[in-house]
């Protein structure tokens, strides 16, 4: 056995002993004094007021919706008689196509290239 | 009494001058230690932290609520102590970059150089890549989550718990050390 060995050594650090204690400090009254050299520094200007944009929930929702129209279709489908009208029989595959295109139709233009952009990228739907 | 950020959002909209000053009451320790905590003195960091909250003032409506406000004014701060490197070093210094080259802790009247482990500590932090350092400090000291992290770095949460882990690993390498 090494006798030099230093198991010390082999302890790893444990943060606890400093916690989130650092070495530096600010002088006397620091954050007040810059509080008001910032608020001197903009006095003269007139703040543009927030804008937040609408969060994406529409969008999401509207996901959510074309997948359930599409998936109603779906399930549907196989319970409609086409036997009425033997020339307009669509696959079922073509009926949930048709309940997607008309949702995607709905949607703005924004959120349809947003869409396209997103499922270019998925590996289920280009299988 | 904490602010929330909803509060400060709505103070924001209606009157700006009074959301602002909300916003510095809740944010401006946080934001000065976090730049320090990067650039090491504490000229540059009253510097950039004054900075930081000048080019908040002038770019509320840059803000479009697709981040956290906690998130956006981590990034401008982060922006910020980059720039006043990059100035120091006389080249551009950004999260990719091998290292900030901060000449570690040296030479700074704020320093209390008899406190040696968290001397040391700060050392090792130091000698991190940046985007490194930023997933420490963050994580570490002001406990934001690797989600929060990665869009303040404008990485991904998964790239930024491997640099918190990794940096994690390099200090107490460090801190093991006999330097």
């Amino acid at each position: 056995m090494d006798v030099k060995f230093n198991f010390n050594k082999t302890e790893k650090f444990d943060f606890g002993k400093v916690g989130k204690r650092m070495p530096y400090s600010t002088p006397d009254d620091f954050f007040k004094d810059m509080e008001a050299n910032i608020l001197n520094a903009v006095k003269d200007d007139t703040p543009q007021p927030v804008r937040i944009a609408p969060r994406k929930r529409s969008l999401i929702r509207a996901i959510w919706v074309a997948t359930l129209a599409a998936s109603v279709a779906v399930l549907l489908i196989p319970h409609i008689d086409f036997t009425d009208n033997p020339i307009a029989q669509p696959s079922s595959k073509e009926n949930g196509i048709l309940a997607v295109d008309q949702a995607f139709s709905q949607l703005s233009p924004a959120d349809q290239v947003y869409l396209l952009d997103v499922y270019q990228e998925d590996v289920f739907l280009n299988e | 009494m904490s602010i929330n950020d909803n509060g400060i959002m709505e103070a924001l909209k209606e009157d700006p001058q009074n959301g602002f000053r909300m916003l510095m009451a809740k944010y401006q320790e946080n934001v000065y230690w976090h730049i320090r905590r990067l650039v090491v003195s504490h000229d540059d960091a009253q510097d950039a932290s004054q900075e930081t909250f000048v080019r908040i003032y002038r770019s509320f409506d840059n803000y479009r609520g697709d981040c956290s406000l906690r998130s956006w004014i981590y990034r401008i701060a982060t922006n910020e102590a980059l720039r006043i490197i990059s100035k120091r070093r006389q080249e551009v210094v950004s999260l990719d970059s091998e290292t900030t080259g901060v000449n570690l802790i040296q030479g700074d009247d704020y320093i209390d150089f008899s406190d040696q482990v968290a001397v040391k500590l700060q050392k090792a932090i130091l000698l991190l890549p940046p985007k490194q350092q930023l997933a420490f400090n963050l994580r570490y000291y002001e406990e934001l989550g690797f989600d929060e992290i990665a869009k303040i770095a404008d990485s991904t949460p998964t790239s930024i718990k491997a640099s918190y882990h990794v940096a994690k690993e390099k200090i107490i390498k460090y801190m093991n050390s006999t330097d």
